[in-house]
């Protein structure tokens, strides 16, 4: 049975995704919380995969947990942390507990987050992880061996509309839909410009494209996320958030009106609000 | 050639008895290049050791201490391998020092220096990473350039979304070894196979 982002995106349905960090803990209680917030409001959510480099629980764990409660996730694996043979047995495992959407990227290097000495794995890369995945739904493990029982998923990769060169960035992406992606969420783009100069450029390729947007929810809070290597938000869009009266509101018009944009010219968004959820569902009813 | 560093005189004299005398040994191949333990460096180690009240019994520079055959043929008289009264400080690559410490099983032993990397080197002071020995060479697969050593993820199918104008998220101030390969070759090739890690 295909996963209802599947389905919808098959059906040429606008999608919404979101997305949750597991805890770095055992209390789940506002992780749930949050999804069931949500879950009126989205199609599936993103459980990541130690972003950043910073230690959390398993998503495989929390992606189960999310099945659970009848929330659909999109459980996402890194290369970073693990071999071949545990990779391919989180993929089984994810199958097994009912999960049906899996998003496949590299995964932020160790330097980057709290446990910096740890080994940085990338056993495979992301299009091998990709192609193992295919590999496994074929019923057979990466050395040949037949399975008892094969998996069957919606796979999905990453797009970063801001690396570039762009040509680089476009083999990138044609060489992951041949590989078995059949989705992509990007980075969030801020301003339509950055929009029709870089993803207008995907429109050849069969694949359905989910655009990121993120709240930004202070002028501060901007500053710092423009700090960002690979980040471009417009003059423009810093200046509504200083000049107005509510930051947070103008944050949520912001984000609302590039949804709407979004809702003509892409397959769906992804809607990032982090530790601030609850402000996803006003972003969508204000993109109506 | 292997690069070295120097591990601080500090570090060093943890690991010392100042009990025992020292066989300050060194070498004359990738560690006299990389200026960490030839005979410019011995004579400066040695000073130091002498300043903070070690002995110093005598001190050589091997032609490669890597090489069994070297150490016993220049060290074997001058060594007993079971002496326990002296302690080896060895200012060469881990291959060098473990190669002293199987020949001169019971002495004790101290490195003197910290392996990094097979490397090139630019200019003294700025070297690459080049090579990670990994014994499945697949150079030719990227027209002579590596990225399973040249990318911080080892990514041999494509960049990973951190590459911005070209250069890579992890360390800013390197190119992104795709860009590098891109700009040579205009293409980004056919599928490759996951690396393989058993060297048999």
């Amino acid at each position: 049975m295909l996963s209802n982002l599947q389905q919808k995106l098959e059906n040429k349905e606008f999608v919404i995704t979101a997305e949750i960090f597991p805890p770095k803990g055992v209390d789940v209680s506002s992780l749930i919380e949050k999804a069931n917030i949500l879950r009126d409001y989205v199609t599936a959510i993103n459980v990541t995969d130690g972003q950043r480099a910073v230690m959390r629980i398993s998503p495989l764990a929390v992606s189960k947990i999310l099945v659970d409660i009848d929330v659909e996730p999109i459980f996402q694996l890194t290369c970073r942390d693990r071999n071949r043979i545990a990779l391919e047995a989180d993929i089984l495992g994810a199958y097994a507990l009912g999960i049906r959407n899996i998003l496949l990227i590299s995964g932020d290097y160790p330097t980057s987050g709290d446990h910096k000495d740890a080994k940085p794995v990338y056993d495979l890369d992301t299009i091998q992880l990709i192609k193992t995945v295919k590999t496994l739904e074929t019923g057979v493990d990466l050395v040949g061996k037949k399975l008892k029982g094969s998996p069957k998923f919606f796979k999905g990769a990453a797009l970063n509309p801001f690396s570039t060169p762009h040509s680089l960035v476009l083999q990138t992406l044609q060489k992951k839909i041949e590989a078995g992606a059949e989705f992509f969420q990007t980075q969030p783009i801020f301003d339509m410009c950055f929009f029709d100069d870089i993803i207008h450029n995907t429109k050849g390729f069969d694949t359905n494209i989910i655009v990121g947007v993120f709240l930004l929810k202070s002028y501060e809070f901007a500053q710092r996320i423009a700090r960002i290597p690979g980040i471009c938000i417009s003059k423009t869009v810093l200046d509504r958030l200083k000049n107005a009266k509510d930051e947070l509101d103008e944050g949520i018009n912001i984000a609302a009106e590039l949804v709407k944009e979004f809702r003509r010219k892409a397959q769906g968004v992804h809607i990032m609000a982090i530790a601030c959820e609850e402000h996803i569902p006003e972003i969508i009813k204000r993109s109506k | 050639m292997i690069i070295t560093e120097k591990r601080s005189i500090d570090d060093i004299c943890k690991s010392l008895n100042i009990e025992k005398e020292i066989f300050v040994i060194g070498c004359a191949a990738c560690a006299t290049k990389c200026q960490t333990g030839g005979d410019k460096e011995l004579l400066q180690i040695i000073q130091e050791l002498k300043n903070r009240g070690f002995k110093v019994k005598d001190s050589i520079v091997l032609d490669t201490p890597c090489d069994s055959r070297i150490v016993k043929k220049d060290l074997g008289k001058k060594i007993a391998n079971d002496n326990k009264d002296i302690q080896l400080l060895i200012c060469a690559c881990g291959s060098g020092v473990q190669t002293l410490s199987s020949e001169f099983f019971s002495v004790p032993i101290v490195s003197g220096l910290n392996t990094v990397y097979i490397g090139s080197t630019k200019r003294i002071g700025e070297t690459l990473e080049y090579c990670k020995a990994c014994g499945n060479c697949r150079l030719m697969e990227f027209e002579a350039i590596c990225p399973v050593t040249r990318c911080p993820k080892g990514m041999v199918n494509a960049p990973c979304g951190g590459m911005i104008e070209g250069f890579c998220e992890i360390y800013p101030d390197k190119e992104c070894i795709w860009s590098v390969i891109y700009k040579k070759t205009g293409n980004i090739g056919a599928y490759k196979e996951p690396k393989k890690f058993s060297k048999k």
